[in-house]
Protein backbone atom coordinates (compact mmCIF):
# COMPACT_ATOMS: atom_id res chain seq x y z
CA UNK A 1 0.00 0.00 0.00
CA UNK A 2 2.75 2.43 0.99
CA UNK A 3 4.39 1.72 -2.30
CA UNK A 4 1.57 3.34 -4.24
CA UNK A 5 0.64 6.00 -1.70
CA UNK A 6 1.60 8.58 -4.27
CA UNK A 7 -1.38 7.57 -6.40
CA UNK A 8 -3.34 10.10 -4.37
CA UNK A 9 -1.25 12.85 -5.98
CA UNK A 10 -3.83 12.94 -8.69
CA UNK A 11 -6.37 14.31 -6.19
CA UNK A 12 -5.61 18.07 -6.23
CA UNK A 13 -5.76 18.30 -10.03
CA UNK A 14 -8.83 16.09 -10.12
CA UNK A 15 -10.70 18.15 -7.52
CA UNK A 16 -9.85 21.50 -9.10
CA UNK A 17 -10.71 20.40 -12.63
CA UNK A 18 -13.92 18.63 -11.57
CA UNK A 19 -15.16 21.67 -9.66
CA UNK A 20 -14.30 24.03 -12.49
CA UNK A 21 -16.01 21.82 -15.08
CA UNK A 22 -18.96 20.27 -13.28
CA UNK A 23 -20.21 23.36 -11.50
CA UNK A 24 -20.86 25.33 -14.71
CA UNK A 25 -22.25 22.22 -16.41
CA UNK A 26 -24.88 21.72 -13.71
CA UNK A 27 -25.58 25.44 -13.54
CA UNK A 28 -26.06 25.69 -17.31
CA UNK A 29 -28.19 22.54 -17.31
CA UNK A 30 -30.29 23.92 -14.46
CA UNK A 31 -30.76 27.35 -16.04
CA UNK A 32 -31.75 25.74 -19.33
CA UNK A 33 -34.91 24.54 -17.58
CA UNK A 34 -36.00 28.11 -16.82
CA UNK A 35 -37.33 30.95 -18.85
CA UNK A 36 -34.43 33.01 -17.50
CA UNK A 37 -33.39 36.41 -18.80
CA UNK A 38 -29.77 37.56 -18.65
CA UNK A 39 -29.44 40.13 -15.89
CA UNK A 40 -32.80 39.41 -14.24
CA UNK A 41 -33.01 37.16 -11.19
CA UNK A 42 -36.61 35.91 -11.40
CA UNK A 43 -37.41 33.13 -13.83
CA UNK A 44 -40.23 30.73 -14.47
CA UNK A 45 -39.64 26.98 -14.56
CA UNK A 46 -40.43 25.67 -18.03
CA UNK A 47 -39.03 22.14 -17.86
CA UNK A 48 -37.79 21.06 -21.25
CA UNK A 49 -39.57 24.01 -22.84
CA UNK A 50 -36.36 25.63 -24.03
CA UNK A 51 -35.22 22.44 -25.73
CA UNK A 52 -38.59 22.09 -27.45
CA UNK A 53 -38.30 25.71 -28.55
CA UNK A 54 -34.91 24.92 -30.04
CA UNK A 55 -36.22 21.97 -32.03
CA UNK A 56 -38.80 24.29 -33.54
CA UNK A 57 -36.38 27.19 -33.96
CA UNK A 58 -35.39 28.00 -37.52
CA UNK A 59 -32.45 30.11 -36.29
CA UNK A 60 -31.03 27.22 -34.26
CA UNK A 61 -31.13 24.76 -37.18
CA UNK A 62 -29.64 27.38 -39.46
CA UNK A 63 -26.74 27.93 -37.08
CA UNK A 64 -26.23 24.17 -36.81
CA UNK A 65 -26.17 23.96 -40.60
CA UNK A 66 -23.72 26.90 -40.75
CA UNK A 67 -21.48 25.13 -38.24
CA UNK A 68 -21.38 22.00 -40.40
CA UNK A 69 -20.87 24.05 -43.58
CA UNK A 70 -17.99 25.76 -41.84
CA UNK A 71 -16.34 22.69 -40.32
CA UNK A 72 -16.61 20.00 -42.97
CA UNK A 73 -14.98 21.86 -45.88
CA UNK A 74 -12.41 23.38 -43.48
CA UNK A 75 -11.11 20.12 -42.07
CA UNK A 76 -11.30 18.16 -45.34
CA UNK A 77 -9.26 20.79 -47.18
CA UNK A 78 -6.83 21.00 -44.26
CA UNK A 79 -6.27 17.25 -44.37
CA UNK A 80 -5.98 17.06 -48.17
CA UNK A 81 -3.67 20.08 -48.47
CA UNK A 82 -1.72 18.99 -45.42
CA UNK A 83 -1.16 15.54 -46.93
CA UNK A 84 -0.09 17.02 -50.25
CA UNK A 85 2.37 19.44 -48.67
CA UNK A 86 3.73 16.81 -46.27
CA UNK A 87 4.42 14.50 -49.24
CA UNK A 88 6.17 17.35 -51.06
CA UNK A 89 8.25 18.19 -47.99
CA UNK A 90 9.20 14.54 -47.63
CA UNK A 91 10.29 14.15 -51.25
CA UNK A 92 13.92 14.99 -50.53
CA UNK A 93 13.74 18.76 -50.96
CA UNK A 94 16.19 21.18 -49.40
CA UNK A 95 15.33 23.17 -46.27
CA UNK A 96 12.71 20.78 -44.91
CA UNK A 97 13.24 21.73 -41.28
CA UNK A 98 13.27 25.43 -42.13
CA UNK A 99 9.89 25.13 -43.85
CA UNK A 100 8.26 22.94 -41.21
CA UNK A 101 9.67 25.22 -38.50
CA UNK A 102 7.90 28.26 -39.90
CA UNK A 103 4.67 26.50 -40.84
CA UNK A 104 3.69 26.74 -37.14
CA UNK A 105 3.13 30.50 -37.41
CA UNK A 106 -0.57 30.45 -38.44
CA UNK A 107 -1.42 27.99 -35.67
CA UNK A 108 -0.02 29.99 -32.79
CA UNK A 109 -1.36 33.37 -33.89
CA UNK A 110 -4.02 34.84 -31.64
CA UNK A 111 -7.35 33.96 -33.27
CA UNK A 112 -8.83 37.42 -32.71
CA UNK A 113 -5.85 39.01 -34.42
CA UNK A 114 -6.26 36.64 -37.36
CA UNK A 115 -9.91 37.66 -37.51
CA UNK A 116 -9.24 41.37 -37.39
CA UNK A 117 -6.32 41.46 -39.83
CA UNK A 118 -8.17 39.26 -42.32
CA UNK A 119 -11.15 41.57 -42.02
CA UNK A 120 -9.07 44.24 -43.72
CA UNK A 121 -7.48 41.78 -46.15
CA UNK A 122 -11.01 40.79 -47.20
CA UNK A 123 -12.28 44.34 -47.63
CA UNK A 124 -13.40 45.59 -51.04
CA UNK A 125 -10.01 47.13 -51.78
CA UNK A 126 -8.08 44.68 -49.65
CA UNK A 127 -4.96 42.79 -50.52
CA UNK A 128 -6.81 39.57 -51.46
CA UNK A 129 -8.97 41.36 -53.97
CA UNK A 130 -5.84 42.94 -55.40
CA UNK A 131 -4.44 39.47 -56.12
CA UNK A 132 -7.80 38.23 -57.42
CA UNK A 133 -8.01 41.14 -59.82
CA UNK A 134 -4.44 40.53 -60.89
CA UNK A 135 -5.05 36.84 -61.60
CA UNK A 136 -8.74 36.59 -62.51
CA UNK A 137 -9.52 40.22 -63.30
CA UNK A 138 -12.45 40.20 -60.88
CA UNK A 139 -12.70 41.03 -57.16
CA UNK A 140 -14.96 39.24 -54.67
CA UNK A 141 -17.21 41.01 -52.16
CA UNK A 142 -16.06 38.92 -49.22
CA UNK A 143 -18.35 40.41 -46.59
CA UNK A 144 -21.45 39.58 -48.65
CA UNK A 145 -23.97 36.89 -47.82
CA UNK A 146 -22.65 34.61 -50.55
CA UNK A 147 -18.96 34.82 -49.67
CA UNK A 148 -18.53 35.54 -45.93
CA UNK A 149 -18.70 31.88 -44.86
CA UNK A 150 -16.22 30.91 -47.58
CA UNK A 151 -13.94 33.65 -46.27
CA UNK A 152 -14.00 32.14 -42.81
CA UNK A 153 -13.44 28.65 -44.17
CA UNK A 154 -10.36 29.89 -46.07
CA UNK A 155 -8.96 31.55 -42.96
CA UNK A 156 -9.51 28.36 -40.97
CA UNK A 157 -7.83 26.29 -43.69
CA UNK A 158 -4.91 28.69 -43.58
CA UNK A 159 -4.65 28.40 -39.80
CA UNK A 160 -4.77 24.64 -39.47
CA UNK A 161 -3.40 23.05 -42.65
CA UNK A 162 0.05 23.29 -40.99
CA UNK A 163 -1.29 21.04 -38.23
CA UNK A 164 -1.84 18.23 -40.75
CA UNK A 165 1.46 19.00 -42.47
CA UNK A 166 3.35 18.49 -39.22
CA UNK A 167 1.64 15.33 -37.97
CA UNK A 168 1.63 13.69 -41.41
CA UNK A 169 5.27 14.61 -42.00
CA UNK A 170 6.14 13.00 -38.67
CA UNK A 171 4.18 9.95 -39.78
CA UNK A 172 5.92 9.79 -43.16
CA UNK A 173 9.32 10.02 -41.55
CA UNK A 174 8.44 7.12 -39.28
CA UNK A 175 7.77 4.80 -42.25
CA UNK A 176 10.64 2.29 -42.31
CA UNK A 177 12.92 2.77 -45.33
CA UNK A 178 12.89 -1.02 -46.01
CA UNK A 179 9.20 -0.92 -46.89
CA UNK A 180 9.89 1.47 -49.77
CA UNK A 181 12.92 -0.56 -50.85
CA UNK A 182 10.82 -3.70 -50.89
CA UNK A 183 8.18 -1.88 -52.96
CA UNK A 184 10.92 -0.74 -55.37
CA UNK A 185 12.07 -4.33 -55.81
CA UNK A 186 8.51 -5.27 -56.68
CA UNK A 187 8.51 -2.49 -59.28
CA UNK A 188 5.87 -0.29 -57.63
CA UNK A 189 5.17 3.18 -59.05
CA UNK A 190 5.34 6.21 -56.73
CA UNK A 191 1.55 6.31 -56.60
CA UNK A 192 1.42 2.63 -55.66
CA UNK A 193 4.07 3.21 -53.02
CA UNK A 194 1.93 5.96 -51.56
CA UNK A 195 -1.30 3.97 -51.80
CA UNK A 196 -0.02 0.69 -50.37
CA UNK A 197 2.92 1.71 -48.14
CA UNK A 198 2.53 5.26 -46.78
CA UNK A 199 -1.22 5.71 -46.70
CA UNK A 200 -2.16 2.75 -44.47
CA UNK A 201 0.33 4.07 -41.91
CA UNK A 202 -0.97 7.63 -42.17
CA UNK A 203 -4.64 6.68 -41.90
CA UNK A 204 -4.74 6.71 -38.09
CA UNK A 205 -2.94 10.06 -37.98
CA UNK A 206 -5.47 11.50 -40.42
CA UNK A 207 -8.41 10.32 -38.31
CA UNK A 208 -6.84 11.63 -35.07
CA UNK A 209 -6.16 14.96 -36.78
CA UNK A 210 -9.67 15.22 -38.22
CA UNK A 211 -11.34 14.53 -34.86
CA UNK A 212 -9.16 17.03 -32.98
CA UNK A 213 -9.76 19.68 -35.61
CA UNK A 214 -13.48 18.94 -35.61
CA UNK A 215 -13.71 19.50 -31.85
CA UNK A 216 -11.65 22.67 -32.01
CA UNK A 217 -13.64 24.11 -34.90
CA UNK A 218 -16.90 23.41 -33.04
CA UNK A 219 -15.65 25.68 -30.25
CA UNK A 220 -14.22 28.44 -32.45
CA UNK A 221 -15.50 31.83 -31.37
CA UNK A 222 -12.84 34.56 -31.40
CA UNK A 223 -11.81 34.47 -35.05
CA UNK A 224 -15.35 34.52 -36.45
CA UNK A 225 -16.37 37.13 -33.91
CA UNK A 226 -13.52 39.44 -34.91
CA UNK A 227 -13.75 38.83 -38.65
CA UNK A 228 -17.45 39.02 -39.49
CA UNK A 229 -19.09 38.85 -36.06
CA UNK A 230 -21.56 36.22 -37.28
CA UNK A 231 -22.78 38.47 -40.05
CA UNK A 232 -23.77 39.72 -42.49
CA UNK A 233 -27.13 38.83 -40.96
CA UNK A 234 -26.57 35.31 -39.68
CA UNK A 235 -24.44 34.00 -42.55
CA UNK A 236 -21.42 33.21 -40.37
CA UNK A 237 -23.40 32.50 -37.22
CA UNK A 238 -21.98 29.17 -36.07
CA UNK A 239 -23.25 27.56 -32.88
CA UNK A 240 -20.86 29.40 -30.50
CA UNK A 241 -21.81 32.76 -32.06
CA UNK A 242 -25.49 31.75 -31.87
CA UNK A 243 -25.09 30.99 -28.15
CA UNK A 244 -23.41 34.36 -27.64
CA UNK A 245 -26.11 36.23 -29.51
CA UNK A 246 -28.99 34.40 -27.82
CA UNK A 247 -27.59 34.78 -24.31
CA UNK A 248 -26.05 38.21 -24.35
CA UNK A 249 -27.65 40.16 -27.17
CA UNK A 250 -31.19 38.74 -26.93
CA UNK A 251 -30.76 38.18 -23.15
CA UNK A 252 -32.40 34.75 -23.42
CA UNK A 253 -30.27 33.07 -20.77
CA UNK A 254 -32.42 29.93 -20.49
CA UNK A 255 -32.53 29.34 -24.22
CA UNK A 256 -28.84 30.14 -24.58
CA UNK A 257 -27.92 27.62 -21.90
CA UNK A 258 -30.00 24.96 -23.64
CA UNK A 259 -27.92 25.63 -26.77
CA UNK A 260 -24.76 25.52 -24.67
CA UNK A 261 -25.73 22.09 -23.33
CA UNK A 262 -26.40 20.83 -26.85
CA UNK A 263 -22.99 22.07 -28.00
CA UNK A 264 -21.34 20.27 -25.08
CA UNK A 265 -23.22 17.04 -25.85
CA UNK A 266 -22.16 17.19 -29.52
CA UNK A 267 -18.55 17.68 -28.48
CA UNK A 268 -18.74 14.89 -25.88
CA UNK A 269 -19.97 12.45 -28.51
CA UNK A 270 -17.01 13.38 -30.73
CA UNK A 271 -14.71 13.08 -27.72
CA UNK A 272 -15.90 9.55 -27.01
CA UNK A 273 -15.09 8.56 -30.60
CA UNK A 274 -11.64 10.02 -30.07
CA UNK A 275 -11.05 8.03 -26.89
CA UNK A 276 -12.13 4.80 -28.58
CA UNK A 277 -9.67 5.48 -31.35
CA UNK A 278 -6.87 6.29 -28.90
CA UNK A 279 -7.50 3.05 -27.03
CA UNK A 280 -7.25 1.12 -30.28
CA UNK A 281 -4.04 2.90 -31.28
CA UNK A 282 -2.50 2.25 -27.86
CA UNK A 283 -3.57 -1.38 -28.04
CA UNK A 284 -1.77 -1.76 -31.37
CA UNK A 285 1.39 -0.11 -30.05
CA UNK A 286 1.63 -2.30 -26.95
CA UNK B 1 14.05 12.84 -64.72
CA UNK B 2 14.37 12.38 -60.99
CA UNK B 3 16.28 15.65 -60.64
CA UNK B 4 13.69 17.54 -62.62
CA UNK B 5 10.95 16.20 -60.36
CA UNK B 6 12.97 17.23 -57.33
CA UNK B 7 13.34 20.73 -58.76
CA UNK B 8 9.60 21.08 -59.36
CA UNK B 9 8.87 19.92 -55.80
CA UNK B 10 11.31 22.48 -54.46
CA UNK B 11 9.62 25.28 -56.38
CA UNK B 12 6.13 24.10 -55.37
CA UNK B 13 7.02 23.94 -51.66
CA UNK B 14 8.61 27.38 -51.76
CA UNK B 15 5.56 28.93 -53.43
CA UNK B 16 3.12 27.24 -51.02
CA UNK B 17 5.29 28.30 -48.10
CA UNK B 18 5.28 31.92 -49.23
CA UNK B 19 1.49 31.86 -49.63
CA UNK B 20 1.15 30.55 -46.08
CA UNK B 21 3.51 33.13 -44.63
CA UNK B 22 2.00 36.01 -46.56
CA UNK B 23 -0.90 37.00 -44.23
CA UNK B 24 1.51 37.11 -41.30
CA UNK B 25 4.23 39.03 -43.14
CA UNK B 26 1.67 41.45 -44.59
CA UNK B 27 0.45 42.18 -41.07
CA UNK B 28 3.99 43.07 -39.97
CA UNK B 29 4.62 45.11 -43.12
CA UNK B 30 1.35 47.02 -42.65
CA UNK B 31 2.29 47.88 -39.09
CA UNK B 32 5.06 50.06 -40.45
CA UNK B 33 2.86 51.96 -42.89
CA UNK B 34 1.18 55.34 -42.61
CA UNK B 35 -2.61 55.53 -42.62
CA UNK B 36 -2.67 56.44 -46.29
CA UNK B 37 -0.36 53.59 -47.22
CA UNK B 38 -2.43 50.98 -45.33
CA UNK B 39 -5.44 51.86 -47.47
CA UNK B 40 -3.60 52.45 -50.74
CA UNK B 41 -4.98 50.55 -53.69
CA UNK B 42 -3.18 49.02 -55.48
CA UNK B 43 -1.14 48.23 -52.34
CA UNK B 44 2.20 49.88 -51.71
CA UNK B 45 5.11 47.44 -51.66
CA UNK B 46 8.01 49.80 -51.25
CA UNK B 47 7.80 52.61 -48.72
CA UNK B 48 9.74 54.32 -45.97
CA UNK B 49 8.81 52.45 -42.75
CA UNK B 50 7.42 54.50 -39.89
CA UNK B 51 7.22 53.68 -36.19
CA UNK B 52 4.26 56.00 -35.72
CA UNK B 53 1.74 53.15 -35.21
CA UNK B 54 3.86 51.64 -32.46
CA UNK B 55 4.17 55.02 -30.78
CA UNK B 56 0.40 55.48 -30.90
CA UNK B 57 -0.43 52.08 -29.36
CA UNK B 58 2.18 52.41 -26.63
CA UNK B 59 1.48 56.02 -25.71
CA UNK B 60 -2.17 56.63 -26.56
CA UNK B 61 -3.71 53.17 -26.30
CA UNK B 62 -1.81 52.08 -23.21
CA UNK B 63 -0.72 48.80 -24.75
CA UNK B 64 1.88 48.17 -22.04
CA UNK B 65 -0.89 47.94 -19.45
CA UNK B 66 -2.66 45.16 -21.36
CA UNK B 67 0.61 43.43 -22.10
CA UNK B 68 1.32 43.41 -18.39
CA UNK B 69 -2.14 41.96 -17.66
CA UNK B 70 -1.67 39.26 -20.28
CA UNK B 71 1.75 38.47 -18.91
CA UNK B 72 0.60 38.18 -15.28
CA UNK B 73 -2.40 36.01 -16.20
CA UNK B 74 -0.34 33.77 -18.47
CA UNK B 75 2.56 33.27 -16.07
CA UNK B 76 0.26 32.77 -13.08
CA UNK B 77 -1.85 30.24 -14.91
CA UNK B 78 1.19 28.41 -16.29
CA UNK B 79 2.79 27.99 -12.87
CA UNK B 80 -0.45 26.84 -11.22
CA UNK B 81 -1.31 24.49 -14.09
CA UNK B 82 2.03 22.74 -13.94
CA UNK B 83 2.08 22.59 -10.14
CA UNK B 84 -1.26 20.75 -10.24
CA UNK B 85 -0.56 18.69 -13.34
CA UNK B 86 2.87 17.34 -12.53
CA UNK B 87 1.97 15.24 -9.45
CA UNK B 88 -1.21 14.10 -11.20
CA UNK B 89 0.61 12.97 -14.30
CA UNK B 90 3.22 11.17 -12.18
CA UNK B 91 0.42 9.36 -10.43
CA UNK B 92 -1.16 8.43 -13.77
CA UNK B 93 2.16 7.35 -15.25
CA UNK B 94 3.44 5.25 -12.36
CA UNK B 95 0.51 4.51 -10.07
CA UNK B 96 -1.52 1.32 -10.11
CA UNK B 97 -5.07 1.98 -9.03
CA UNK B 98 -8.63 1.36 -10.09
CA UNK B 99 -10.11 3.64 -12.75
CA UNK B 100 -6.67 5.01 -13.57
CA UNK B 101 -7.29 4.94 -17.32
CA UNK B 102 -10.81 6.33 -16.93
CA UNK B 103 -9.47 9.26 -14.92
CA UNK B 104 -6.97 9.95 -17.66
CA UNK B 105 -9.76 10.00 -20.22
CA UNK B 106 -11.87 12.19 -17.93
CA UNK B 107 -9.13 14.82 -18.18
CA UNK B 108 -9.08 14.42 -21.93
CA UNK B 109 -12.83 14.95 -22.26
CA UNK B 110 -12.97 17.88 -19.84
CA UNK B 111 -10.32 19.64 -21.88
CA UNK B 112 -12.78 19.67 -24.81
CA UNK B 113 -15.51 21.66 -23.01
CA UNK B 114 -16.19 24.79 -25.07
CA UNK B 115 -15.52 28.12 -23.36
CA UNK B 116 -18.65 29.74 -24.78
CA UNK B 117 -20.87 27.12 -23.10
CA UNK B 118 -19.67 27.81 -19.59
CA UNK B 119 -18.42 31.37 -19.63
CA UNK B 120 -21.82 32.83 -18.67
CA UNK B 121 -21.88 30.74 -15.51
CA UNK B 122 -18.56 32.23 -14.57
CA UNK B 123 -19.83 35.66 -15.39
CA UNK B 124 -22.52 35.28 -12.69
CA UNK B 125 -20.13 33.61 -10.28
CA UNK B 126 -17.53 36.34 -10.73
CA UNK B 127 -20.15 39.04 -10.16
CA UNK B 128 -21.44 37.49 -6.92
CA UNK B 129 -17.93 36.80 -5.61
CA UNK B 130 -16.67 40.26 -6.59
CA UNK B 131 -14.12 38.68 -8.87
CA UNK B 132 -15.43 40.21 -12.09
CA UNK B 133 -12.68 41.97 -14.02
CA UNK B 134 -9.87 40.47 -11.95
CA UNK B 135 -6.79 38.66 -13.18
CA UNK B 136 -7.11 35.95 -10.53
CA UNK B 137 -10.48 34.89 -11.97
CA UNK B 138 -8.94 34.34 -15.39
CA UNK B 139 -5.98 32.48 -13.88
CA UNK B 140 -8.35 30.10 -12.10
CA UNK B 141 -10.80 29.49 -14.95
CA UNK B 142 -8.03 28.68 -17.42
CA UNK B 143 -6.99 25.83 -15.13
CA UNK B 144 -10.05 23.96 -16.37
CA UNK B 145 -8.42 23.46 -19.79
CA UNK B 146 -4.74 23.81 -19.06
CA UNK B 147 -4.38 21.36 -16.15
CA UNK B 148 -5.87 18.43 -18.13
CA UNK B 149 -3.84 19.45 -21.15
CA UNK B 150 -0.60 19.58 -19.13
CA UNK B 151 -1.43 16.23 -17.49
CA UNK B 152 -1.67 14.57 -20.89
CA UNK B 153 1.42 16.24 -22.19
CA UNK B 154 3.71 15.51 -19.21
CA UNK B 155 2.38 12.02 -18.58
CA UNK B 156 3.95 10.87 -21.82
CA UNK B 157 7.30 12.36 -20.86
CA UNK B 158 7.27 10.66 -17.45
CA UNK B 159 6.32 7.32 -18.99
CA UNK B 160 9.39 7.72 -21.19
CA UNK B 161 11.70 7.65 -18.15
CA UNK B 162 12.89 4.08 -17.37
CA UNK B 163 11.36 2.98 -14.01
CA UNK B 164 14.64 1.28 -13.07
CA UNK B 165 16.18 4.69 -12.33
CA UNK B 166 13.49 5.42 -9.79
CA UNK B 167 13.64 1.99 -8.19
CA UNK B 168 17.34 2.41 -7.51
CA UNK B 169 16.69 5.73 -5.77
CA UNK B 170 13.77 4.29 -3.79
CA UNK B 171 15.98 1.46 -2.52
CA UNK B 172 18.53 4.06 -1.45
CA UNK B 173 15.81 5.52 0.78
CA UNK B 174 14.64 8.36 -1.39
CA UNK B 175 10.96 9.32 -0.94
CA UNK B 176 8.51 9.32 -3.83
CA UNK B 177 8.45 13.09 -3.80
CA UNK B 178 12.24 13.13 -3.80
CA UNK B 179 12.17 10.83 -6.82
CA UNK B 180 9.83 13.15 -8.66
CA UNK B 181 11.92 16.23 -7.90
CA UNK B 182 15.43 14.82 -8.13
CA UNK B 183 15.16 12.16 -10.81
CA UNK B 184 12.09 12.72 -12.97
CA UNK B 185 12.18 16.51 -13.11
CA UNK B 186 15.72 16.89 -14.47
CA UNK B 187 15.11 14.15 -17.03
CA UNK B 188 11.90 15.61 -18.41
CA UNK B 189 13.02 19.24 -18.04
CA UNK B 190 13.01 20.05 -21.79
CA UNK B 191 9.56 18.53 -22.22
CA UNK B 192 8.32 20.32 -19.12
CA UNK B 193 9.65 23.61 -20.43
CA UNK B 194 7.81 22.96 -23.69
CA UNK B 195 4.60 22.22 -21.78
CA UNK B 196 5.04 25.47 -19.85
CA UNK B 197 5.57 27.42 -23.05
CA UNK B 198 2.45 26.01 -24.69
CA UNK B 199 0.28 26.63 -21.63
CA UNK B 200 1.62 30.17 -21.64
CA UNK B 201 0.69 30.59 -25.30
CA UNK B 202 -2.82 29.20 -24.76
CA UNK B 203 -3.39 31.65 -21.88
CA UNK B 204 -1.86 34.47 -23.86
CA UNK B 205 -4.17 33.85 -26.82
CA UNK B 206 -7.40 33.05 -24.95
CA UNK B 207 -10.26 35.31 -25.96
CA UNK B 208 -13.77 34.08 -25.05
CA UNK B 209 -13.41 34.01 -21.25
CA UNK B 210 -11.25 37.12 -21.04
CA UNK B 211 -13.65 39.02 -23.29
CA UNK B 212 -16.73 38.28 -21.18
CA UNK B 213 -15.15 38.44 -17.72
CA UNK B 214 -13.12 41.64 -17.94
CA UNK B 215 -14.04 45.23 -18.65
CA UNK B 216 -11.18 47.50 -17.58
CA UNK B 217 -8.58 46.48 -15.05
CA UNK B 218 -7.92 42.90 -16.11
CA UNK B 219 -8.34 43.23 -19.87
CA UNK B 220 -5.82 41.11 -21.75
CA UNK B 221 -4.36 41.68 -25.22
CA UNK B 222 -6.81 39.59 -27.29
CA UNK B 223 -9.79 41.50 -25.88
CA UNK B 224 -8.64 45.00 -26.80
CA UNK B 225 -9.62 44.33 -30.40
CA UNK B 226 -12.79 46.37 -29.94
CA UNK B 227 -10.74 49.42 -28.94
CA UNK B 228 -9.63 49.87 -32.50
CA UNK B 229 -13.15 49.81 -33.86
CA UNK B 230 -14.23 53.43 -33.39
CA UNK B 231 -17.01 55.60 -34.80
CA UNK B 232 -14.46 56.75 -37.38
CA UNK B 233 -13.96 53.17 -38.57
CA UNK B 234 -11.23 50.74 -37.62
CA UNK B 235 -7.86 52.25 -36.70
CA UNK B 236 -5.96 49.84 -38.93
CA UNK B 237 -2.44 51.15 -38.43
CA UNK B 238 -2.48 50.82 -34.63
CA UNK B 239 -4.36 47.54 -34.99
CA UNK B 240 -1.58 46.03 -37.13
CA UNK B 241 1.05 47.31 -34.70
CA UNK B 242 -0.84 45.70 -31.81
CA UNK B 243 -1.26 42.45 -33.71
CA UNK B 244 2.43 42.39 -34.51
CA UNK B 245 3.43 42.86 -30.87
CA UNK B 246 0.72 40.52 -29.56
CA UNK B 247 1.60 37.59 -31.79
CA UNK B 248 5.36 37.88 -31.42
CA UNK B 249 5.85 35.99 -28.11
CA UNK B 250 3.81 33.00 -29.27
CA UNK B 251 5.61 32.84 -32.60
CA UNK B 252 9.10 33.06 -31.09
CA UNK B 253 8.47 30.63 -28.22
CA UNK B 254 6.73 28.02 -30.32
CA UNK B 255 9.49 28.26 -32.92
CA UNK B 256 12.11 27.55 -30.25
CA UNK B 257 10.08 24.58 -29.00
CA UNK B 258 8.87 23.46 -32.44
CA UNK B 259 10.21 19.95 -31.76
CA UNK B 260 7.37 19.50 -29.24
CA UNK B 261 4.72 21.16 -31.38
CA UNK B 262 3.07 17.92 -32.54
CA UNK B 263 2.93 16.42 -29.06
CA UNK B 264 1.49 19.70 -27.84
CA UNK B 265 -1.19 19.95 -30.52
CA UNK B 266 -2.37 16.38 -30.15
CA UNK B 267 -1.96 16.18 -26.36
CA UNK B 268 0.55 13.39 -26.81
CA UNK B 269 -1.71 11.29 -29.05
CA UNK B 270 0.88 11.65 -31.82
CA UNK B 271 4.57 11.67 -31.02
CA UNK B 272 6.62 14.21 -32.92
Amino acid sequence: MRKFGFSIWIAPALVVVSLLALYPLFWAGYKSLFDAKFGFPEAEFVGLGNYIRLINSQAFWTSLKTTILFIVPSILFQAALGLMIALLLNSGIKGKSFFSGFFIVPMVMMDTMVGLTWRLYYSQQGIYNYFLELIFGKPIIWHSASWALTGIVIAEIWRWTPFFILILLAGLQAVPRELYDAADVDGASSFQKFRYVSFPLLKTLLVIGLILRFVDAMKLFGMIFAMFGGGPGNVTETLPIHIYRTTLLSRNLGLGMAQAIILIVLILITGIFFIRLLKRVKGVQE
Amino acid sequence: MKRRKQFISQIAVTVIFLIFMFPYLWMIISAFKTRMQVFAYPPVWLFKPTLENFRVVLQEHNLLFYLKNSFIVSVGNTLLSLALALPASYSLARGKFKFKESLGYFFLIVQMVPAISIVFVYFYLAKTMNLYDTKIMLIIIYLLWHVPWAVWMTRGFIEGVPPSLEEAALIDGCSRFGVLIRIILPLIAPGLAAAAVFVFIMSWNEFTVAFLLTSMNAKTIPTIVSQYVTHLGVLWGPMFATATIATLPAVIFSFIFRKYMITALTMGAVKG
